[in-house]
């Protein structure tokens, strides 16, 4: 198998910057600057290969890329910055003479203070997320795909819309001043990564009942887009006609996909600069002796069977890499026992090189239960398929509003008895983390990058259990099937 | 003959001579072109004299200044450059004035809206329309209602602060405002505190020592007047950029003693000038002598440290018997920092400028810097207090301060239990024993010593000020006055 | 030499040809690269049919292309940066399948390339089972060419004029007691296109969108209390820089905008003022606001009148409709009461969404979604409108597009975007404040925003909430939300501010998968709901 950025791949296509374009795009927007000063490039491009379908037939298939390069220029006493598409010599000295004039004119005064020691080394792996079962993937094959999953919901007589998406891209950035290691904060070397997506709704004709399934990660191979099929479609069969419950306080059995939905919500919180500046979930309280906040780090926050946890080494959680790799743990067993800063902070407040990562990529641990079991040993209960629309309403709670969608169902008597029209939630994830009943088998969620301009995004699997909960609080009932 | 070198300098110098030409007209480097320009910027020059607005004006305005700044950046470094306390009193830099004058051309006194009264006085007096300035503050007063002193206060106020902070200070017309209302009502008594503390500061500036006297004997009546729970509140303890009222009025206490009287006090002795500065601060604050929040005339406690640079320096007591001492504080954490684009500033060069002119112009003179470790340095990964006492020295080694003794102690300190476990530095040895169990932070980090180890002052000073204190001491000192008597 | 990366990335003789130039933007029209024209350079045609030339050839019934230039000029109080970009997309219809490829080089063999792409993507899609496409008739463009008018080209004055402007409104923010500017930036967009299709068209246009996020920060000492207002007169509009400097704009403000910022503040300290009071949660006759109700009749009435949605094209992305019938529901469907009448056009000068032809050399033109009440039409592609035909042919309407194709640029395939929105206003002259004081007990609402379920039917509001007692606002409301349908919100309007009380407000959408993020401009005026149901949106059940 070949590795993501071996130069064979340069032969077959030009739908991502290889690493030797990269460097010459970098040499050649060094040779423009002039007058002396930093110069920083950052190059990224990136292959969309697409395919859209509804109403049982493909609606659009398509194959895009673009690149962005963007040039920062240290000219004078200041920095400018401009970015460009396009990679001709005219349109990069352009670009060049561009960031010079911004430079030129911002309001900043840069000046580095002389005698500072080098910058400590630091390791930047230059490991990918790369699969070439994403990447070599053909139109035709998704083409195959689509009517292979499309067949089962119209031979059913149900209308299935979905969207398959195979993805590349490359990204590179470095400062005139390091163009080797060490490299600076913002450095990144050159980095390939591949991400695919597959996901589908179905809805019968009657538009009284819809089912959803969908899944991403990087490698497509491990994709099971026919299960996926499978599953949207009996969801959709199950879920016709509902009938409408009143609102209140339900025991609920959370799909994966729901868990991570109001996950979500906990995901950028997890800092620790935030907490000890008194803002959101894991602030404490202040103590006026020390003149800092307390967090609640250390402290038992969620229910003791949850663990939150990264392993970049787990072949279902690549990310990105960074120069952090380590595996964390931001929740052991209930307990909060990290919290993610960056390197300035780890030196200054805890005398460590390091940095902890945010809780992008991430697992959940579970239980042994599986969700057909939480619904035996249901009396009266929910099942939730996902939530669309989730907003946080208060940040110290991390209160929310969303709905249900895609399959709502009732629960009597360890069976399902109905469909259940879709309700409006206010509830909190941290309320339902701290009234888990029973927690079942883990696994990989649909979580995919939304923006392929937006490379600060970074590819983020999650795996994560399905679960049982008391008292979550549905406050009214909605309309939309 | 194209040396690469010059080419470089070349270049910089049409950076500067571009700026220079006029702050306003940034030329672009493009020429216009049929064919699309990439990045294309339209002409830079901004015809001010169409602005429709007095804030388009004094953005205008803003904008130039910025660029006057970023054209001296490139010319001057100006953090080692001593502060010239006379800056204030220059007349604003050519192309500043030239842009507010330009702007401010199409907003006669006659019809301008009171609405626009502050920001159209601060334009006057950039401009120089020092007539119609006054014109509009007596229209602006004229508009108040008669009963309403408190705006009529508020209006004043903006007019003295106006005054205040033109390039030059306008002393006359903001004190001829301040003196006309002395009698009249007043709100706030720490507001007016702060007014005559500006003017007292602007006119020492401008070497009005008259006026600024007149101010200093307002800011110790105002003082005077306080009540107990004004003295307590925060507004009166974050007075004088943090350093708290009685800062203020202790500066006023000086101000009033003059630099002459207490420069042939020191002159006479240091004894002379510490009785002479706790009593006038008894007299005019009716406290003890003893109270006064500075450790002037204390004894300087002798500097220890884990780490002396040169390493030599430690077998001698610092500050050093027999010698005039200057030591002053400083922290690499707080001097260096790298925000997040991953620049750094320099936030202590104008201290060590000053440092490295006093050591060159007095060969006589200890200079000692005192620091704390902090486990890093800038964006140095974790070390022993030696390799962060080593990274403290090459970070000073450029500014070439002669004779400098720098006394690294390694900060003591502990860690919040785990997992938490925030570092929390605990004072230095040095840092607690340099307070001197007073309960006022000194405004400064710097301490002016004599030969008898008693702190002569601690205030920052002005440089020029720093410079004469220190040249009375040495002088002292070569001449064998208290010292060689003792 | 042909123009592609790999020719560019091996600098050489265009290296040296550009370095006497200033520098251009290059595109190959001929056999060599050369600076870019002005979209209207009739080269560029050339350029364009090799794409559909190629497309025609490899298969495709019907083909277009687009070539867009995009400059964003974002403009902050101390600086001002630049991005441009060139992209090309083609899309291709072989037996009524579409394909589509894009990417970022203007020059010969790319426009074939991307021509063959596209055929193929469609292709290997028609394998399968058949599917119809029946495009609605368009007229063939010739040539054409249309500049968005712009009173200040916003990329032909001075950066430092834009940085002056709004450091000024930071100065003029700080006149008023305890206020200061929160968020203030600016974003000029400069969009060229050029568009071909195998219809013969040719057109080519220059439009222009200018963004601002302008928000005001007010603390009160006594009673203490913090709010902000954010400026929504600079939200986007398909205008220069008048958005900014203009004096007076109608439907977007009244005043300059140092005074209508003056204004506003003085508003929002009006209502700081007011004691604050628990909500009651109950049933009121509520005012909103103009920007309330333009959230309202997007998030509802305008969602839902996308045919694509309504015929679950976006069930898997953005959300259907509840207008889930839509061949039976128009015509008949009482969307709302009969005060309702919303229009829809993407011609209104200064409007967001407003183009000359839209992604598919489509003239827009003004139509009506909801009549008196009655659901009219729906918003068209060429695509769509063919759905509509039996409808269209019934009640004797042209078969036509109504032109709300786009896409952010070339890079994206044309999908149905949103079209600006206008509900007609009332007859009589009220404002919102006439409508508060003909309530003697009820609720206004300033600002809302809107939460929508996925079939735009049930929503959740929330805004700055106000008691109303005897015909005036008498306390805030803390935490007050407002639950609706959309039908029943709709059939409750009882009175609409009159045309003086219009406001017109630039929204971003997103739609689609991969999304699409675009720009239209919603028209609303304050009116009054009857009964609607005010929650404590905090509450948990």
């Amino acid at each position: 198998m070949r590795r993501g950025n071996g130069p064979a791949r340069l032969v077959d296509s030009e739908r991502i910057l290889s690493k030797e374009e990269c460097d010459a795009i970098v040499r050649r927007v060094l040779g423009f600057a002039r007058g002396g000063g930093e110069t920083r490039v950052r190059i990224y491009s990136w292959w969309n290969g697409e395919l859209r379908w509804a109403r049982n037939r493909v609606s659009l298939a398509s194959d895009r890329r673009d690149i962005r390069v963007e040039v920062w220029r240290t000219g004078g006493v200041g920095r400018g910055n401009v970015s460009t598409n396009q990679l001709d010599d005219a349109s990069l000295e352009a670009a060049v003479r561009a960031a010079e004039r911004a430079a030129l004119l911002a309001p900043q005064i840069l000046r580095t203070p002389p005698g500072l020691p080098p910058l400590p080394h630091t390791e930047r792996p230059t490991t990918t997320i790369w699969s070439d079962a994403t990447y070599t993937a053909t139109p035709e094959t998704r083409g195959e795909v689509a009517r292979a999953l499309v067949a089962p919901a119209e031979a059913k007589g149900m209308l299935s819309a979905g969207y398959l998406e195979m993805r590349a891209g490359s990204l590179l950035q470095v400062s005139s001043d390091r163009l080797v290691d060490p490299y600076g904060p913002l450095d990144t070397p050159y980095v390939t990564w591949t991400q695919a997506q597959c996901s589908m709704t179905v809805r019968d004709q009657q538009g009284s009942g819809s089912g959803w399934a969908g899944l991403s990660g990087y490698d497509w191979g491990k994709i099971d887009a026919n299960a996926l099929a499978a599953r949207a479609l009996e969801k959709c069969e199950a879920s016709q006609h509902p009938v409408a419950l009143e609102p209140g306080r339900y025991t609920v059995i959370l799909e994966p996909q729901a868990v991570a939905d109001l996950m979500e919500l906990i995901v950028p919180t997890l800092w620790r600069e935030r907490a000890e500046s008194g803002l959101g979930p894991w602030a404490l309280a202040p103590d006026d002796a020390l003149h800092l906040w307390r967090t609640k780090l250390g402290l038992k926050v969620v229910d003791e069977r949850i663990t939150i946890s990264h392993d970049p080494a787990d072949p279902e959680l690549g990310i990105l890499p960074t120069p952090w790799m380590q595996p964390v743990t931001w929740v052991d067993k209930g307990v909060l026992t990290n919290l993610a800063y960056d390197r300035d902070y780890a030196l200054g407040r805890l005398n460590v090189n390091a940095a902890l990562r945010g809780m992008t990529g991430y697992r959940m641990s579970g239980g042994t239960t599986s969700i057909e079991e939480m619904i035996a040993t249901t009396q009266r209960g929910l099942l939730v398929t996902r939530f669309s629309n989730v907003r946080g309403l208060d940040q110290k709670s991390v209160l929310a509003t969303g709905l249900t969608r895609d399959g709502l169902w009732l629960i009597e008597h360890g069976k399902i008895t109905k469909a259940v029209k879709n309700f409006r939630f206010t509830e909190s994830p941290l309320f339902v983390l701290n009234a888990i009943e029973q927690l079942g088998v883990p696994v990989p969620v649909f979580r995919p990058v939304k923006n392929p301009y937006d490379q600060s995004e970074p590819l983020t699997p999650a795996i994560v259990p399905p679960l049982k909960a008391r008292d979550f609080s549905f406050t009214s009932t909605i309309d939309a099937i | 003959m194209r040396h690469p070198t010059r080419r470089v300098r070349n270049a910089c110098r049409s950076i500067a001579v571009m700026l220079a030409g006029s702050a306003l007209a940034l030329a672009a480097s493009d020429a216009p072109a049929a064919a699309q320009t990439r990045f294309a910027w339209p002409d830079t020059t901004v015809q001010v004299s169409t602005y429709a607005t007095v804030d388009l004006c004094l953005a205008a305005v803003q904008r130039v200044e910025r660029g006057v700044q970023r054209h001296e950046a490139l010319t001057l470094w100006r953090d080692t450059v001593p502060r010239d306390p006379r800056e204030r009193s220059k007349p604003l830099p050519a192309p500043v004035a030239e842009a507010a004058t330009r702007c401010v051309a199409r907003f006669p006194e006659a019809t301008a809206k009171l609405d626009d009264y502050a920001p159209l006085l601060a334009l006057y007096l950039m401009a120089g329309r020092d007539a119609d300035a006054s014109a509009l503050v007596a229209r602006r007063v004229a508009a108040v209602p008669a009963k309403d002193t408190k705006e009529r206060k508020a209006v004043q106020d903006t007019a003295v602060e106006s005054y205040l902070r033109a390039r030059p200070a306008r002393l006359d017309a903001a004190e001829q405002i301040l003196v006309s209302r002395a009698h009249g009502g007043s709100a706030d008594r720490m507001d007016r505190m702060q007014i005559y503390a500006k003017l007292m500061t602007e006119a020492k500036g401008a070497g009005d020592t008259a006026r600024s006297r007149r101010a200093a004997r307002w800011i110790v009546a105002v003082a005077d007047s306080l009540t107990p729970e004004e003295r307590e509140s925060d507004k009166y303890q974050e007075m004088g950029g943090g350093g708290g009222g009685r800062l203020v009025v202790f500066a006023a206490v000086q101000e009033l003693l003059g630099l002459q009287v207490m420069l042939d006090s020191l002159r006479h002795g240091t004894a002379a000038l510490v009785s002479l500065e706790r009593n006038m601060w008894a007299e005019w604050l009716r406290e003890r002598p003893e109270a006064l929040p500075l450790p002037i005339g204390e004894h300087a406690p002798t500097i220890a440290a884990d780490y002396w640079l040169p390493s030599a320096a430690g077998s001698t007591p610092r500050p050093t018997p027999g010698h005039v001492s200057y030591l002053v504080f400083v922290d690499g954490v707080d001097c260096v920092q790298m925000d997040p684009l991953g620049d750094i500033r320099d936030g202590c060069g104008p201290t060590l400028a000053t440092l490295r002119r006093m050591s060159e112009r007095f060969p006589t003179l200890d200079v000692t810097l005192v620091s704390g470790t902090h486990g890093h340095f800038v964006y140095a990964p974790p070390m022993t207090p030696a390799e962060e006492a080593e990274m403290l020295r090459k970070w000073l080694e450029p500014y070439h301060i002669p004779r400098l003794t720098v006394a690294v102690t390694s900060t003591p300190y502990w860690n919040l239990p785990r997992p938490d476990g925030r570092r929390i530095d605990k004072p230095t040895a040095n840092y607690t024993s340099y307070t001197f169990g007073k309960s006022v932070k000194p405004l400064s980090n710097a301490y002016l010593i004599d030969q008898d180890g008693i702190v002569i002052t601690a205030l920052g000073m002005g440089e020029s000020d720093l410079a004469q204190f220190i040249d009375v001491l040495v002088h002292r000192q070569v001449q064998g006055g208290e010292h060689a008597a003792k | 030499m042909p123009l592609t990366r790999r020719s560019l990335l091996k600098a050489g003789a265009i290296a040296a040809a550009a370095a006497a130039v200033p520098r251009p933007l290059l595109a190959q029209l001929g056999r060599h690269a050369e600076p870019l024209p002005p979209i209207e350079d009739p080269r560029l045609q050339a350029l364009a049919a090799r794409a559909l030339e190629t497309a025609r050839t490899a298969g495709a019934a019907y083909a277009d292309v687009r070539l867009t230039h995009t400059h964003e000029r974002r403009f902050y109080p101390l600086f001002t940066y630049d991005d441009e970009s060139m992209e090309v997309g083609v899309r291709a219809l072989v037996d009524g399948y579409w394909g589509f490829a894009s990417g970022p080089v203007w020059a010969p063999d790319e426009m074939a390339r991307l021509g063959r792409e596209a055929v193929h993507q469609a292709k290997v899609n028609a394998l399968g089972k058949p599917r119809m496409v029946d495009l609605a008739p368009v007229p063939a463009v010739a040539n054409g060419h249309w500049e968005m008018p712009v009173a200040i080209d916003p990329f032909a004055i001075s950066p430092f004029e834009a940085q002056d402007f709004l450091t000024s409104l930071d100065i003029y923010s700080r006149r008023i007691p305890n206020a200061g500017t929160t968020k203030n930036t600016a974003v000029a967009t400069m969009q060229e296109k050029a568009f071909a299709s195998t219809v013969g068209s040719y057109c080519t246009q220059r439009c222009y969108l200018m963004e601002g996020v302008l928000a005001i920060g007010l603390e009160l000492q006594k009673p203490q209390r913090k709010g902000e207002v954010g400026m929504e007169c600079v939200s986007a509009a398909g205008m220069g820089w008048e958005l900014y400097a203009g004096e007076r704009i109608a439907r977007v403000r009244e005043h300059s905008l140092y005074e209508e910022m003056r204004r506003s503040v003085e508003e929002l300290k009006a209502d700081m003022l007011l004691p604050v009071k628990p909500v009651d949660v109950g049933r009121y006759d509520t005012v909103l606001d103009a920007l309330s109700i333009a959230s309202l009749v997007d998030g509802t009435l305008g969602r839902a009148t996308e045919l694509d949605r309504a015929l679950g094209y976006e069930a898997n992305a953005g959300g259907t409709s509840y207008l889930d019938d839509p061949f039976d529901m128009v015509g008949t469907y009482k969307a709302g009461g009969p005060a309702v009448t919303l229009t829809a056009d993407r011609s209104e000068p200064g409007a967001a969404a407003t183009v000359k032809w839209d992604d598919e050399g489509v003239e827009p033109d003004t139509f009506h979604l909801v009549k008196d009440g009655v659901l009219a039409d729906f918003q068209t592609t060429r695509e769509s409108a063919g759905w509509m035909k039996d409808y269209y042919t019934k009640t004797g309407q042209p078969i036509r597009s109504h032109g709300c194709a786009g896409a952010p640029s070339a890079v994206y395939a044309p999908i149905q975007q949103a079209p600006n929105l206008t509900l007609t206003p009332g007859k009589e002259a009220h404002d919102f404040d006439a409508l508060v004081s003909g309530i003697t007990k009820g609720i206004a609402i300033k600002g809302a925003g809107i939460d929508m379920d996925f079939q735009h039917s049930s929503g959740l509001g929330a805004g700055r909430a106000f008691e109303i007692k005897n015909g005036k606002r008498v306390a805030q409301i803390a935490s007050a939300g407002f639950l609706f349908r959309a039908t029943e919100l709709w059939k409750a309007l009882q009175a609409v501010g009159g045309d003086a009380s219009l406001r017109r407000y630039g929204l971003r959408t997103a739609k689609g998968e991969p999304a699409e993020y675009c720009y239209h401009s919603v028209t609303a005026a304050p009116a009054i709901v009857k009964d609607l149901t005010v929650i404590d949106p905090l509450r948990k059940a």
